[in-house]
């Protein structure tokens, strides 16, 4: 493959970028990815992530991403990109664009597939449920369909019922 | 579930343990490395409090602390395998929960706030995973762990994410590391998302050609997956050390028993051994007895002294502080002994 900077030399670096949510990726060379600052020689995994998130950060206009830190544990993004531990399980959610292009670095993956805690996977269920009757709630108004949504309504109050009554 | 070191049974002679270890975190309170020492103890504290539950629990298991241990029982613990470097690093506020037979480690404020892990004898994942996952169950009745719809259960390190599941097998290789083969081995191994690492898990060093394979990913993947991933891979080394002692036996067989025997002899007679020496040398008896060549040594001889002859835990053996030197004689005099050798 060709690096899709210069045109010139083959790409041997593969670049994914994920700017304000758009997601692009990227087939270029060696030489390309130098000048792309933060990148350094030789290609260490640390430079590898450590490049491609100060080479987003400039795109991302309204948040500079060493300035991030987590509300929990204060952890800053760039405690992070040092050390490439997080400080808290609050830290994913205050990192959240950036660490994602970390995840799928690391795991080649970014959805959970395996154990559900069965305590807390039980509210995961429900709440999940619960988002899906709005939504269809919602659909059913809208395309008119009154009976269905008396239906959904009706199901929705039961549910809501059930979870008063369980805490009681 | 049965003692590795300890075990008589063998049904498989190639591979020595199976391990399952998962990573598990609390909500919201920071990872062991962002806690003091205090708060470390405050998550101990909790930990107990939720795994401490039944009679059986209290009977079956015992805590330790490492700040309250002496260095070289801390280490030892470490040589067993029982806990990992980094709580051994971590000892100002990290403890374990140990069950009776030492196949269970709960560790507490290692990288993560729990590191839950069992080794099992011989090759059998599943049945270390069930004694995990029933621990694992019991200990979410009280702790609210940090668990994200999508990412899984969180841990400290992005390589964690998901499952927090590291399946490993530790694996006899000394056919294929005569052929030469752990490089292309460990090649192999990496494109289908495992690893190969030493003795002593982590960073460590092939010695006395015992390697443990595992899993790398563990997001996207069910628990089932992983482990059916890694017997498969297991698997194949096996059949392929198998067939690589075939060869040898074939194409040399007189200069494999002089090696097998030489070592028993030299391990029988030595004066000083260092520990480097000495696993290679229970390296080759091991593979003496795997192939029915020594009939009068046990494998569960061998396997103890794995653990016997490392310094800490030799220097608890001989109740003194040994200086190096003092450590290889004591240490040839303990494998004479335990091999029935000049005394």
């Amino acid at each position: 493959m060709i690096c899709e900077n210069c045109g010139k030399n083959e790409a041997n670096v593969h670049l994914t970028q994920i700017i304000n949510g758009q997601k692009q990726e990227l087939n270029i060379c060696e030489n390309c990815a130098r000048d792309i600052e933060g990148f350094q020689s030789p290609f260490s995994f640390q430079n590898i992530l450590s490049g491609i998130m100060d080479y987003m950060s400039p795109a991302v206009q309204t948040v500079k991403s060493y300035e991030v830190s987590c509300k929990n544990c204060g952890t800053s993004y760039n405690d992070f990109k040092k050390t490439g531990f997080l400080g808290c399980s609050e830290c994913y959610e205050s990192f959240t664009p950036y660490i994602n292009t970390v995840i799928k670095r690391v795991q080649g993956n970014t959805l959970h597939a395996g154990k559900i805690p069965q305590k807390l996977g039980k509210g995961i269920i429900e709440r999940r449920k619960f988002t899906n009757l709005k939504e269809d709630l919602k659909k059913a108004i809208a395309n008119e369909e009154f009976e269905k949504a008396a239906q959904i309504r009706d199901e929705i109050k039961s549910y809501k019922e059930g979870e008063e009554g369980g805490e009681a | 579930m049965k003692n590795w070191l300890r075990t008589e049974e063998n049904n498989n002679d190639i591979v020595l343990s199976s391990r399952i270890r998962l990573a598990r975190n609390i909500d919201k309170i920071p990872f062991p490395d962002r806690l003091s020492d205090e708060k470390g103890k405050e998550v101990v504290n909790m930990v107990e409090k939720a795994f401490y539950t039944s009679a059986h629990t209290s009977e079956a298991y015992k805590s330790k602390y490492l700040w309250e241990n002496e260095d070289n029982i801390n280490k030892s613990y470490f040589e067993k395998h029982l806990i990992s470097a980094k709580l051994l690093n971590n000892h100002s506020k990290s403890a374990f929960i140990l069950d009776k037979d030492e196949t269970v480690s709960l560790m507490i404020n290692e990288e993560d706030h729990l590191r839950l892990q069992c080794i099992n004898a011989g090759f059998s994942l599943e049945e270390a995973y069930e004694m995990a996952e029933e621990l694992d169950n019991l200990l979410e009745e009280k702790l609210a762990y940090a668990f994200d719809e999508k990412l899984g259960y969180l841990a400290a390190c992005p390589t964690n994410l998901g499952t927090g599941l590291r399946a490993s097998v530790m694996l006899h290789l000394p056919a294929l590391s005569i052929n030469n083969e752990m490089n292309s081995m460990l090649n192999a191994v990496t494109q289908v998302g495992m690893t190969i690492r030493g003795l002593f898990g982590e960073g460590s060093k092939s010695e006395g050609d015992l390697y443990q394979v595992s899993n790398q990913i563990t997001l996207g993947l069910t628990e089932e997956e992983i482990i059916n991933n890694l017997k498969a891979v297991v698997s194949q080394i096996i059949t392929k050390e198998e067939w690589s002692r075939d060869q040898l036996m074939k194409n040399y067989k007189y200069e494999i028993e002089d090696k097998i025997y030489r070592a028993l002899g030299i391990l029988k007679s030595a004066v000083l051994l260092n520990s480097k020496e000495a696993l290679n040398l229970i390296s080759n008896v091991r593979m003496g007895i795997e192939m029915g060549i020594i009939k009068d040594v046990k494998t569960e001889t061998l396997n103890s002294l794995l653990v016997e002859i490392q310094p800490a835990t030799l220097q608890l053996i001989t109740s003194s502080k040994l200086s190096e030197k003092d450590r290889d004689i004591n240490r040839a005099k303990l494998i004479r002994n335990r091999l029935g050798g000049n005394v």
